[in-house]
């Protein structure tokens, strides 16, 4: 994660602030854009993910029934910014 | 009564033309379908557009299986013939026209309402990263063209087959089209940021398709109930209705005449007189009707 965030910093110019929080409080803040990106772990099927645009995993790992996936999370419609950090996650070896 | 069996020798060959051109709009309505099935991914515009596509099989499928009733001839149980057969693929068509125009408001609606912001991701494909939406563009460019050719095929076709179902479909092909052009300015306005450009065009685009569909279902209906032949297209009396309402008029002053339409026929009824010695109806000549088929019987009612 941390390469991944230094290498999108390299590439936009941008200097990553880090806050913590619940997912709720995350999500709730992505969605009202006061963050352009989150990292979570979250289900493949979870709930919000109508609500906020879920890109390929670091990792995966099983929770009872269900597939969870520490992820990166960004703002739906944001289509520039989800293109860049797809590329920017596939030169890391993540995704497709 | 209509005791022929097949189409009237002057419109055979229009009609068999018309039904090469519903075989080809078939087929490329489903390639359509499924070149839009494979790129639509989640974006809610192109799904709506990819089920008004399957939509527009509706009313090629209604006219073929409607015209091959329409050329049985009388029998036991259908005293009258199946000329109506394409009155109720007509109805069919209609309404699969309005769903196309109100399914399209309702998305469109909703999506302005609920502030919806459509994500479209990437692939990375022989190397290079490509935005999904570049695949979507082409796929609803593609769907853009078998309609618009189709379409302004059908129209002299209709017209001179006075096929209200093929003039319908006609309007669906446009009604595809044009959300197809909506759907190209969506995606693109996607790209650029503009969640709601999407949605303000289809919505646009809507009104029109439902107001065709409107349009297309009163005269349907007005057909279903014996209303006054209609000129394609429109709820006026037909050009051709008035002429023989006048020509009958003339020879019979103190009758009154009814008219109604039966498919593509215009059957007449003469109340209040007798028909004369000897009244053949084929060689019967009315003054401003070109296409004599069109009517299909006078009947009298002394």
């Amino acid at each position: 994660m941390k390469a991944f965030l230094s290498a999108l910093a390299a590439k936009t110019g941008a200097r990553a602030q880090v806050q913590e929080g619940s997912t709720e409080a995350i999500i709730a803040g992505l969605e009202a854009g006061n963050f352009d990106l989150a990292f979570a772990d979250l289900a493949d099927d979870s709930p919000w993910i109508n609500d906020v645009s879920f890109l390929y995993p670091f990792e995966r790992h099983r929770l009872g029934e269900r597939t969870l996936g520490f992820r990166s999370i960004a703002r739906n419609g944001e289509n520039q910014w989800i293109a860049l950090l797809e590329k920017t996650l596939r030169d890391q070896g993540y995704g497709k | 009564m209509s005791e022929r069996r097949g189409h009237p020798q002057a419109i055979a060959e229009d009609v068999r033309r018309t039904v090469r051109l519903e075989w080809w709009n078939v087929g490329w309505t489903l390639s359509v379908i499924i070149v839009m099935g494979f790129a639509m991914g989640g974006s809610q515009a192109m799904r709506t557009a990819w089920i008004e596509d399957t939509l527009g099989l509706v009313p090629p499928i209604a006219f073929l299986i409607a015209i091959r009733f329409e050329k049985r001839s009388a029998n036991a149980r259908f005293h009258y013939g199946y000329d109506r057969a394409n009155g109720l693929g007509f109805v069919i068509a209609a309404v699969a026209l309005g769903a196309v125009g109100l399914l399209l408001l309702k998305d469109a609606a909703l999506s302005l309402f609920t502030l919806e912001h459509v994500t479209v991701g990437s692939i990375r494909l022989f190397g290079r990263d490509i935005w999904l939406g570049w695949f979507m563009l082409a796929a609803q460019a593609y769907s853009i063209v078998p309609p618009l050719i189709i379409g302004h095929k059908e129209l002299p076709l209709a017209k001179r087959l006075r096929d209200k179902l093929i003039h319908t479909d006609a309007l669906m092909n446009k009604a595809n089209w044009q959300t197809g052009v909506a759907g190209l300015l969506g995606v693109a306005g996607l790209g650029m940021g503009w969640w709601w450009a999407d949605s303000a065009a289809a919505g646009v685009i809507a009104v029109s398709i439902m107001s065709d569909g409107w349009g297309a279902l009163k005269v349907a209906t007005a057909e279903l109930l014996d209303g006054i032949p209609h000129e394609l297209g429109d709820a006026k009396l037909s050009s051709e209705a008035r002429a023989i309402a006048k020509s009958l008029k003339a020879q019979f002053p103190d009758a009154r005449i009814l008219m109604r339409e039966t498919g593509r026929y215009i059957r007449a009824e003469v109340v209040g007189a007798s028909p004369p010695k000897n009244f053949d109806i084929d060689s019967y000549e009315i003054e401003g009707l070109t296409d004599r088929w069109r009517l299909d019987s006078i009947a009298f009612r002394p």
